[in-house]
């Protein structure tokens, strides 16, 4: 009891010491020598130190309350999955027009390639008449729940940076992944899980690693949690050999006390932080096995995702994306290697690599969207799939030449298809169009900035006024250059 | 007034309402007073980024200047005839400034002090730490007892102003655990701490300073702090990140500290050691610093476009690290609250354009450095023999080229397999050129009729030249790399005789590859790799001199290497003159060069017998061989502007000695100058910062207007100079000092008032209480359990790392832990190998940034992941062990004694009663559950007793007090 009392009342210093040092402070501060306004500044983020993961409300009713962000790496060919390109196939092994190489730089294309056509059928599906290629038979039984955005635009046309451009909003190392900001912003339900935890497939990392779920320059508590299909799900999650949880409580006990006299002799806050951190790491070391565990998922369930427990593969990963979502996870990060079809062998090639990797998402992902749907959770999910860049019209023709051996394309940065699902966009709906080989805008071009300024939209924040100081300048998402909402795809 | 201080964290604000800090003045100071009302309300839109209506309050002219309006901004004198004071004052909303929009209108007293400033002349002033230091005497203080030395009494009139009152004096095991963590990253041993206590000699506590200072555990953990800053990785990041040899450099920095190498030179030997004169091979790896920035050699990537990022980072690390500043800005637009303009950064950005390194995956340029130090002396002239020689015998080279008569033809012939070849006239010379697209490994067959009527030839000359040369030599094109170049000579019937070649002579004395290596045919040898900025050229030498009788020709086959550069870009000449002359000079034995090529392979031969490792180095491009260097437009280097004719360094600074050469060194020299304002101040406050947990200016990271200013400016300016002065740039005699305050030395706990008043304890109230670092965590642990390997430098190691982390995308690249007991396992955490896309789990937990870029301040965090690791990870659990093993094996006594001895380890202090009895009854009830079911205990130890003491070792190892300093 007195120890309980004791507890209380250094909480409550701690936070009176962390009210006192929010609302008027540095947020007010920070903005008047920026000469801002607080009507149009930079939002007042404070977290209780105690608890820096505890949910906060946004400015304005959101639609969304948490992401699954499906990341394709490599960068799928959208011209053989989404992007129906007719006049392509008339073009199929003739010259590439001159006015399409000229001011382009390209990752492998040499000299003059040549065009490719679609290597797949396409067709009209559902009641919005969405074309989607043969190789996405499941998927394409759900065109009418996702909103098609064909105009996606990035800076860059290597992967690395693409994909540091994609999620953190910068092409350099160094800057918050979305997750990280959003987190930050709006804490985190379940005060057993990390806010923001990343799912890897596909037997290789992306390129850039875990930067592209770090927390940059903001406080590490907001970086993304990988979860590893081999050993603990979340690192250290699992005690050492002899130490069962009666133990470990038992030793947790002790050591919660002789901190809380560490703490009446130094009056140190950080000191409640730290019993306040080990309680929570003693409770997830609970919930992240039992919220990662899928065995006890029912037979129907493990056959509409085709999962199977023990596996590294996309669909028991996206069965547990549907876990983590409903056990209250801000945003859940996947990557699946293996998109980069250049043709420069049979696994990235579109007639043989990226034929699996359709197959291996094709009924996950079906899945994923029937099983939200059908919990009610997709109205207040957002779902985002797409890769880093997309893929040129041309066949590649790496070390100059003709072609490569096998069929494959090149990076393009100027136009590739994302969708999206779920919470505040528009269902059955496809937005901008590419030209008629499906390698630049012909309208509405969405940049990535656009896209992350109305992900925070959705999220209920102004992209404007979700801003951290760092090194002189207001950082935010979506940088420096103006970036716009897509009010066209908000429901 | 109200004075607005712009801030970078919520540190500033819990401490504001104490800091109403105004030293009454008489004249209002340009920089403290009116800059932050620039900055507060106008710079956003009238700064260094946008200068609307053609109006900037950042620099002098522009804000006396007229503006587009033409009406005067600022009339100094004359506050009435200023447009400025006229918007700031106006009720018309279509006048008023700040616009309504954009902010709210300035407030009474700001509009006051901004007349009053006019009124009194307008003097403008430089942002205070543009400005060179000047010492202050110490000032009077109250209390006389409590100082040590002049620092004390800086912060003891501060503490006095404000009413705070310092602490009582740490205790001194408190003290000692304190000043070992912070000065060796090492805990002190018990018989350390023994000695210290049974001491009572009035220096006791510097004998103990003079210890750790001493001891060669020093550099490690100083050396731990620079790697941040010098964004130090054993990978190279980027797209593949694969391993890269740079350890050397590492070592260098450890022994730097141990040595104390003066700041100064510390500074000049990283930045330009390559160019001091006599260079050793010590000053060369100090170069390694610059070649830190990252690689990128994923396929399909630009290497100029990483050349270009990597040299921008050297920019941006320089600022960063020397001078505390940000330039990352500026790379597209001038600074948008210091007058540092777009210009200055390209003008800096010439400094490092030189460098040959060119982001190819062999590193080029590197040296060999023998893996014991004791041979770096013979090492070193042993390098520097094989460059003398080399520049020797291509000097003597380059010199007969010059003299030679080139006779060029007017017609060729050309064909190419995997390229299609036009022949054109170009000053009336014949030119081969490729037209659309090229492979690698095209084959090009030149037939040229002899020119000049020449009845025999000595030597010919290949031609490679870049396509548009006028934008190649700011922008390059892909080079050519010849995998074998073959001669003939076509009789007049057809018949073709081979020319034997001797040697082929590069235009350059030290290529990346042996041009020789062309003769037989190799992918790597005579070439441009990978890129092509200026007309290039190799000297074909047959083996004796060439008949060529009538009606013969030439043929020359220049056969292209078959890989192409990032496996992407296939390197084949696409533009080319050839030439030949019947100089007899070239093929008549020359001894002089005989004896030299002796001499050098000899030196090869002696370098290669001495066991080395490399490590990439500064060196910059022979002045025929230069890059030009422009502006980048909005900072795109495809989009180049203006030439930078000569670099320099900014104008609002102190300028460089004007007679010294422009370059590298002198830009080095320039930083480490006691007349450089930031130099010291940075470097003072960094060292501060890692001693008090806070520096004196918050912000290390920024030193300029839109950074936090000093809570002690005069004391960072005194210690500044002192720094530079009395104190030799020595950074042990300057730790020496701030270890040896009062302030230092006081105890720790932080009284409720205090907590309220100085969260952050940025006046010094009470003594530091800082969290371990990454590295001190694991350090740490290994010293308490007894398992720590103390051994000098080397390649880095693999300690236990959990599984399932390393899966890295270079399947190559292999962790390889060594087995429990070998050494290598339990070596300090600065000898960890660091890969940037996959870092040490704890080091990353424990808010070690992944060293991509400069970083410049670890933000601590407090998270579950931290609680997780020190209780579960398999190298803390093997730490646990081991401190289970000294109290059951080490202690005399019952189970009390022993666990007394294992929280004096941990915790340096010694345990009260009570907590004894909670460790012990912990032990007890372990003890008998692990006693009443044995198996429980597999994996674990073979005895309840021994179970037990693991688990109370875990705890310990977890105690706040046990990661704390």
């Amino acid at each position: 009891m007195f120890q309980q009392l004791q507890t209380e009342k250094l909480q409550h210093i701690t936070r009176r010491r962390f009210l006192r040092d929010c609302p008027a402070g540095i947020g007010a501060l920070w903005m008047a020598t920026q000469g801002l306004s607080s009507g149009a500044g930079r939002l007042k983020i404070s977290h209780d130190p105690s608890a820096p993961l505890a949910p906060l409300l946004p400015s304005f009713a959101p639609k969304a309350k948490r992401v699954i962000y499906l990341h394709m790496d490599g960068a799928p060919s959208q011209l053989e999955l989404f992007d129906y390109k007719p006049q392509l196939v008339r073009y199929n092994g003739k010259e590439c027009p001159k006015e399409y190489l000229e001011g382009q730089r390209f990752a492998f294309i040499q000299g003059v390639p040549k065009m490719l056509g679609p290597q797949f059928e396409f067709k009209q599906h559902g009641q919005s008449g969405a074309w989607v290629s043969d190789r996405l038979p499941e998927f394409s039984k759900h065109v009418d729940k996702v909103c098609f955005i064909k105009t996606m635009q990035t800076d860059q046309f290597n992967h690395g940076p693409a994909q540091l451009l994609l999620h953190t909003g910068n092409q350099n190392l160094g800057y918050p992944a979305m997750g990280s900001w959003l987190t930050w912003g709006l804490g985190t339900d379940n005060q057993n899980l990390p806010g923001f935890m990343v799912l890897i497939s596909g037997g290789r990392f992306p390129r850039a690693g875990a930067s592209l779920w770090g927390s940059g320059f903001l406080p590490s508590v907001y970086q993304g949690v990988q979860c590893r299909s081999m050993g603990d799900p979340i690192l250290n999650t699992a005690n050492p050999p002899g130490v069962s949880r009666d133990i470990r409580r038992a030793a947790l006990d002790t050591l919660s006390k002789l901190n809380t006299k560490a703490h009446e002799d130094f009056g140190d806050p950080e000191t409640i932080t730290r019993i306040a951190q080990y309680e929570m790491a003693y409770r997830m070391q609970v919930s992240v096995p039992d919220v990662m565990s899928i065995k006890d998922e029912p037979a129907h369930i493990h056959e509409m995702y085709g999962t199977q427990p023990g596996k590294d593969s996309f669909a028991n990963n996206c069965l547990l994306a549907r876990r983590l979502a409903e056990s209250g996870v801000r945003f859940i990060q996947l990557f699946d290697w293996g998109w980069d079809s250049h043709g420069s062998n049979a696994g990235e090639s579109l007639t043989d690599g990226f034929v699996k990797k359709c197959k291996d998402i094709d009924k996950a992902i079906a899945a994923l969207l029937t099983d939200l749907d059908q919990r009610g959770m997709l109205e207040d999910t957002l779902v985002v799939w797409g890769g880093e860049f997309g893929r040129t019209p041309m066949q590649e023709n790496r070390g100059g030449g003709d072609g490569n051996k096998f069929t494959g394309r090149d990076h393009n940065p100027n136009a590739f298809t994302i969708w999206m699902a779920g919470a505040g966009v528009k269902p059955g709906f496809t937005y901008g169009e590419t030209d008629e080989m499906g390698y630049h805008v012909a309208r509405d071009p969405v940049h990535l900035r656009d896209l992350h300024a109305t992900m925070l939209n959705l999220f209920g924040f102004d992209h404007q006024r979700l801003s951290y100081p760092f090194q002189g300048l207001e950082q935010k998402l979506t940088g420096v250059k103006p970036a716009k909402v897509v009010k066209g795809i908000l429901a | 007034m109200t004075r607005l201080l712009p801030s970078h964290g919520p540190a500033l604000a819990a401490i504001l309402p104490c800091l109403a800090i105004v030293p009454a003045r008489g004249a209002i100071d340009f920089a403290h007073e009116i800059r932050p009302i620039f900055n507060a309300h106008c710079t956003a839109c009238h700064g260094g980024v946008k200068e609307a209506g053609d109006v900037s309050f950042i620099y002098h002219d522009k804000a006396l200047g007229k503006g587009e309006s033409g009406k005067p901004i600022i009339v100094p004198g004359d506050p009435d005839a200023s447009e400025v004071m006229l918007r700031v004052t106006s009720a018309d909303p279509d006048e008023v400034m700040p616009k309504p929009e954009h902010g709210p209108p300035l407030a009474k007293k700001e509009i006051d002090t901004l007349r009053q400033w006019i009124k009194e002349g307008a003097v403008w002033g430089e942002h205070w730490s543009f400005v060179e230091p000047k010492a202050s005497p110490a000032p009077a203080v109250k209390d006389a007892t409590w100082p040590h030395n002049d620092i004390d009494r800086f912060l003891l009139a501060r503490m006095e102003r404000e009413g705070l009152h310092p602490s009582k004096p740490a205790d001194k095991a408190a003290l000692l655990r304190r000043v070992s963590l912070d000065l060796t990253g090492l805990p002190p041993s018990l018989e350390e701490l023994d000695a210290f206590l049974k001491d009572n000699s009035a220096d006791a506590y510097d004998k103990q300073v003079n210890r750790l200072l001493a001891s060669p555990r020093f550099g490690e953990r100083w050396a731990s702090v620079w790697m941040d800053l010098a964004r130090y990785a054993d990978s190279e990041g980027l797209g593949i990140d694969s391993r890269r040899d740079v350890w050397k450099y590492r070592d260098w920095v450890i022994s730097a500290f141990n040595r104390d190498l003066p700041y100064d030179q510390f500074t000049v030997e990283q930045l330009a050691g390559d160019l001091i004169p006599n260079a050793t091979i010590d000053q060369r790896i100090a170069t390694t610093f610059s070649r830190l920035s990252q690689a990128n050699n994923e396929g399909g990537t630009d290497d100029e476009e990483f050349r270009v990022i990597a040299t921008m980072d050297r920019v941006n690390t320089t600022w960063e690290v020397f001078q505390g500043t940000t330039m990352g800005c500026v790379q597209c637009h001038s600074h948008p609250y210091d007058p540092i303009q777009h210009k200055d950064y390209y003008r800096f950005l010439a400094f490092y354009n030189q460098s040959v390194d060119a982001d190819v995956p062999e590193n080029h340029p590197v040296i060999k450095v023998p893996l014991d130090p004791a041979k770096y002396a013979e090492a070193g002239a042993l390098e520097e023999k094989i460059s003398s020689l080399e520049e020797q015998i291509f000097q003597t080279r380059k010199s007969l080229d010059s003299r030679t008569r080139w006779l060029t033809p007017r017609e060729m012939k050309g064909s190419s397999e995997k390229a299609v070849l036009e022949i054109v006239k170009q000053d009336g010379l014949a030119e081969f050129r490729t037209v659309g697209n090229v492979a690698a490994g095209a084959v090009h067959t030149l037939d040229i009729p002899i020119p000049g009527g020449l009845t025999h030839f000595n030597a010919l000359k290949v031609e490679v030249r870049p396509v548009d040369e006028a934008k190649a030599i700011h922008t390059p094109e892909w080079g050519a790399m010849i995998r074998k170049f073959e001669l003939q000579v076509i009789a007049a019937d057809g018949t073709a005789t081979p020319v034997p070649l001797a040697e082929i002579v590069a235009d350059e004395a030290h290529p990346i590859f042996d041009p020789n290596l062309s003769i037989k045919g190799s992918n790597e040898g005579w070439g441009q790799y990978t890129k092509i900025f200026k007309p290039r050229h190799a000297v074909l030498v047959p083996a004796a001199q060439v008949d060529l009788p009538p009606g013969s020709t030439l043929r020359v086959v220049l056969a292209h290497s078959t890989s192409s550069a990032g496996g992407a870009y296939p390197l084949i000449a696409k533009r080319g003159r050839i030439a030949i002359s019947d100089d007899t000079a070239w093929t008549t034995p020359d001894n002089a060069v005989d004896r030299l090529k002796a001499d050098l392979s000899a030196a090869r031969k002696a370098l290669k017998a001495i066991p080395s490792t490399t490590t990439p180095v500064m060196e910059d491009l022979p002045p025929e061989l230069a890059r030009e260097t422009r502006r980048f437009i909005r900072g795109n280097w495809i989009d180049k502007g203006e030439v930078i004719d000569k670099p320099g360094t900014p104008a609002v600074f102190p300028p460089m000695d004007p007679k010294a050469k422009p370059d590298r060194l002198a830009m080095a020299r320039w930083i480490a100058s006691q007349k450089n304002p930031l130099t010291a101040r940075v470097a003072v406050n960094r060292f501060w910062l890692e001693l008090f947990g806070v520096g004196i200016v918050p912000t290390p990271e920024d030193f300029g207007s839109a950074g936090e200013r000093p809570t002690h400016p005069e004391l960072l300016d005194t210690l500044a100079v002192r720094f530079e002065t009395d104190m030799k740039w020595s950074v042990k005699s300057l730790l020496h000092e701030l270890v040896s305050t009062a302030a230092y030395q006081q105890d720790s706990a932080i009284p409720t008032t205090l907590a309220e008043r100085d969260a952050d304890n940025r006046l010094l109230a009470r003594g530091p209480r800082q969290r371990l670092t990454g590295e001190m965590a694991r350090d740490n642990s290994l010293a308490v359990a007894g398992l720590i390997q103390q051994r000098d430098g080397g390649a880095p190691v693999n300690p236990p790392i959990p599984d399932g982390v390393w899966r890295p995308f270079d399947s190559g690249d292999k962790w390889m832990t060594p087995e429990p007991g070998s050494p290598d396992r339990y070596r300090r955490a600065v000898y960890t190998y660091w890969k940037r896309s996959i870092p040490y789990p704890t080091f990353a937990t424990f808010d070690a940034p992944s060293r991509e870029l400069c970083s410049k301040r670890r933000i601590l965090s407090n998270t579950p992941l931290q609680a997780l690791a020190v209780l579960n990870d398999p190298a803390f659990n093997e730490c646990a062990k081991g401190l289970a093993r000294r109290m059951k094996y080490e202690a005399q006594g019952d189970v009390k004694e022993r666990l007394a001895l294992g929280y004096r380890l941990a915790t340096s202090r010694p345990a009260t009663p009570d907590r004894i009895e909670d460790l012990n009854a912990l032990y007890t009830k372990l003890e008998k559950s692990y006693a009443a079911d044995p198996a429980s205990m597999q994996g674990m130890a073979g005895t309840p007793d021994g179970a037990a003491y693991t688990v109370v070792a875990s705890v310990l190892l977890n105690l706040d007090e046990a990661l704390i300093r």
